[in-house]
């Protein structure tokens, strides 16, 4: 398992557990080896086996990650708006966990069928008014376009029991993309979400405070294939 | 993942606590299993110290649910917060549930 965060500031310090890089090794984002990425800039990224047994500590990363990018973004406006911030942030939270948590069942169930066997990259980072995250794989390709989820029924009799995961990623993330990988390239799953997708009480730069309710606008790519 | 069930007369109480997901799901339904076949009347699930779940703890529950009442008992569910009232939300099982928000469960 390999971490390492990166940080688009000007000076350097340390953070327990994790490696902070400021300044010009920033830039070390375009040594991605992922070119899917390369527009954005990385903070943070994350390997890790795509099995299940490493779910709990990619979403934990998840979740210390957006604490962490929210600081940077908003931290000065905390003070002031401790309560308001606390309540969309913990909707944040739990929607972009849920949806990566989801996202990774894929990789290591689906993914990663059978003698399959490979790793999961996830990089974070932010992007204007929210946070990228960007998880690439080299398992069986998945079809985002012919895999169309439904909203599930709500009648107790027909409550669904599985094929949830893809509704919930598309619902709690503002943008959806995918792109399927080849020989020599990885599975790219880039997901967005917008601090104003949630945040009705941000105290600035607030733009839309709708709560999901409904599947987000998405783009898809790629063509299902094994690989 | 933790879980505890008591049992009274013919209610059980069914607590879980921790992650509900795949990776924990499947520990659970031989427990879900058994409450199915010894046709409990009343199931109260307390999720107050379920701190995660995802598509398959929900589905998990969901069979729990659907397969109590197919053979004439009750599911009850309460206590939900955090990330796993979004996932309730999201999916409507809020709605399904509402009227069980306040469930009692046995002593």
């Amino acid at each position: 398992m390999r971490l390492v965060t990166r940080t688009p500031s000007r000076s350097s310090h340390a953070v327990p557990g994790w490696t902070i890089a400021r300044g010009a090794e920033a830039g070390n984002v375009r040594e991605s080896r992922y070119g899917a990425v390369e527009a954005s800039v990385v903070m943070i990224r994350l390997s890790v086996p795509g099995t299940l047994k490493y779910r709990g500590l990619v979403l934990r990363v998840v979740a210390s990650s957006c604490k962490l990018l929210r600081s940077e973004t908003h931290g000065l406006q905390e003070a002031s708006h401790e309560s308001a911030h606390d309540s969309w942030a913990e909707e944040f939270d739990a929607q972009v966990v849920s949806a990566i948590g989801e996202a990774f069942n894929n990789i290591a169930i689906h993914g990663y069928r059978g003698a399959l066997v490979g790793d999961v990259q996830i990089e974070i980072g932010p992007v204007p008014d929210g946070i990228e995250l960007c998880m690439m794989d080299h398992g069986v390709t998945f079809d985002l376009s012919l895999a169309e989820p439904t909203r599930p029924s709500s009648e107790p009799d027909q409550l669904p029991e599985s094929g949830m995961g893809l509704y919930i990623i598309r619902s709690f993330m503002d943008s959806v993309a995918y792109r399927a990988g080849g020989p020599e390239q990885p599975n790219v799953l880039r997901l967005t979400k917008r601090y104003s997708s949630v945040a009705s009480g941000l105290p600035s730069g607030a733009s839309d405070p709708a709560r999901v309710s409904e599947p987000r606008s998405e783009t898809a790519q790629g063509t299902r294939s094994g690989k | 993942m933790n879980f505890k069930r008591i049992d009274q007369d013919h209610q059980t109480l069914l607590k879980i606590e921790g992650e509900l997901d795949a990776n924990t799901a499947p520990q659970l339904r031989p427990v879900l299993d058994a409450l199915v076949a010894e046709e409990r009347k009343q199931v109260n699930v307390d999720l107050s110290a379920l701190r995660l779940i995802d598509s398959s703890g929900v589905g998990a529950l969901v069979s729990l649910y659907k397969r109590v009442r197919a053979s004439g008992g009750e599911v009850q569910i309460s206590g939900v917060r955090d990330q796993p009232l979004a996932i309730f939300k999201l999916l409507r099982l809020d709605a399904v549930f509402a009227n069980n928000a306040s469930a009692a469960a046995p002593n």
